[in-house]
């Protein structure tokens, strides 16, 4: 026996360690809305290399602009001063769509009722097949598993797992994000699913009247999300195929390529199970 | 020991550009997998029960900020690690391209072993994605790989030309055929 342990310890010890694997994920998957320490002692030990990356962008940023002295040759001066005000240029731009876009998000917050909590994007999601981001506010902030978060143009996704710094937050296109949600023109109600890339609606029958433009906002069910919060657009429908509800492509009204800054709503209630959630 | 966290560093770093770096460069639909390119690089030179152990803990540092299954990516790493490393053994390791060839099969293999563990998590929507995506996103690991090789390559030459990387000397020589 010990001899044949002796022969086998290498496979024998990679298969035990991918039934180990296998049951940690298992359980993870029954527990999936309480995130494990490890995922938090991990995400803790990123958020400073994320955060200094940013922080290193914006230095580069200001570096860039204020490097341009002014040279002795007149020539050299004129191209110096040329590239300097390029670089203001483009600076300011930068500034002002920064500044529009802090205005709309001020605009927004100052809408709403519910207290928010401004955060910036400081990372996307690693792998290729799943949506997510990281923000740079966190627990320390008052900010729980299960908050909204939204931006002016609409709802953003929510948050999945907090450290004291940073959270991590589902992105509504992400496969494994649903949302309850009304057409605002009709008020029928379906649940919205992220598709990966896009988002569809679910469970919406075949009677029900929907065209394509028509607006999609946030019923209020489920308790995660405030009831009117913009969702996206209807861009198709079809009711053919012998199915009891109709195939709803909906585009988030939300451009998640390019999400800099967001608000996390601090909802003091605890979210429920929405109605196509499994118990 | 130092080989580990040598290694582990190399893999923070990785996941900080998977995750920051690259995507202030690149297009959101170009998204290269650097952390698989790891593990695949694992495969051809790391003992095996280390390897083992250092593919599970890649995995579960991308879980920590991809996807919502922590210990999905783990489990996927550390079944690619074992599955690429019995290849490796009956594979000719000195055929030329072979960690091209492996970093594209081993895209296919995780999008494949995605869509096998995403079942018991309800991942069933993103499985057209996956079957959609799987060549493409092996094409741009393939291509990234070549590019990290002949980039290694150049700045091993350039500022120290006696280090010896594990295993990397003889990949680099397969694949410029230097």
């Amino acid at each position: 026996m010990r001899e044949l342990f002796e022969k086998y310890w290498r496979p024998f010890a990679l298969g035990l360690l991918l039934i180990a694997s296998l049951s940690y994920y298992s359980s993870h998957l029954r527990h999936k809305d309480a995130p494990s320490p490890i995922e938090r002692q991990l995400l803790t030990l990123t958020y400073p290399l994320q955060k200094s990356v940013m922080l290193g962008k914006d230095g580069i940023a200001a570096v860039r602009v204020n490097l341009f002295g002014a040279s002795d040759a007149t020539i050299q001066r004129l191209h110096n001063e040329n590239a300097q005000l390029k670089e203001q240029l483009v600076a300011h731009s930068e500034l002002k769509q920064e500044n529009e876009r802090l205005k709309l998000l001020l605009s927004f917050r100052a809408q709403r009722e519910e207290p928010m909590v401004a955060a910036r994007v400081i990372g996307v999601d690693a792998t290729s097949w799943f949506r997510s981001i990281t923000i740079d506010r966190g627990s320390a902030e008052a900010i729980r598993e299960g908050m909204a978060v939204v931006s002016a143009y609409g709802v953003v996704g929510r948050v999945v797992t907090t450290t004291p710094h940073s959270s991590r937050v589902l992105l509504l296109v992400d496969a494994a994000s649903k949302l309850s949600t009304l057409i605002e023109r009709t008020r029928a109600r379906a649940i919205c699913r992220g598709d990966g890339d896009s988002m569809s609606l679910d469970y919406l029958p075949l009677t029900d009247d929907v065209q394509v433009g028509d607006l999609l906002i946030t019923s209020g069910l489920g308790g995660t999300f405030p009831k009117g919060l913009i969702v996206g657009a209807v861009t198709r429908v079809d009711k053919g195929g012998f199915d009891m509800f109709q195939s709803v492509e909906v585009e988030p009204a939300v451009d998640f390529e390019h999400l800099e800054e967001v608000l996390v709503i601090l909802s003091k209630v605890s979210p429920s199970p929405l109605p196509g959630d499994k118990p | 020991m130092t080989r580990v966290l040598l290694l582990f560093t190399v893999a923070l770093f990785f996941l900080l550009s998977q995750t920051t770096l690259l995507p202030m460069l690149l297009p959101h639909y170009f998204k290269p997998e650097l952390l698989l390119l790891l593990v695949v690089y694992l495969c051809l030179t790391e003992e095996v029960v280390r390897g083992a152990c250092l593919a599970w803990g890649i995995g579960l540092l991308l879980d920590s900020c991809g996807g919502t299954h922590f210990g999905l990516h783990a489990t996927i790493y550390l079944s690619i690690f074992i599955i690429g490393r019995s290849s490796v053994q009956a594979l000719n390791t000195e055929s030329p391209l072979l960690l091209l060839v492996m970093v594209f099969c081993a895209s296919l293999l995780q999008s494949g072993l995605l869509i096998l563990f995403g079942i018991f998590a309800d991942l069933q929507r993103l499985f057209p994605l996956l079957l959609q995506r799987a060549t493409f996103q092996g094409s741009i690991n393939v291509l990234t790989a070549f590019m990290l090789i002949t980039l290694i390559a150049a700045l091993q030459r350039r500022f120290s030309p006696r280090l010896v990387i594990p295993g990397f000397a003889h990949l680099r020589t397969e694949i410029h055929g230097a």
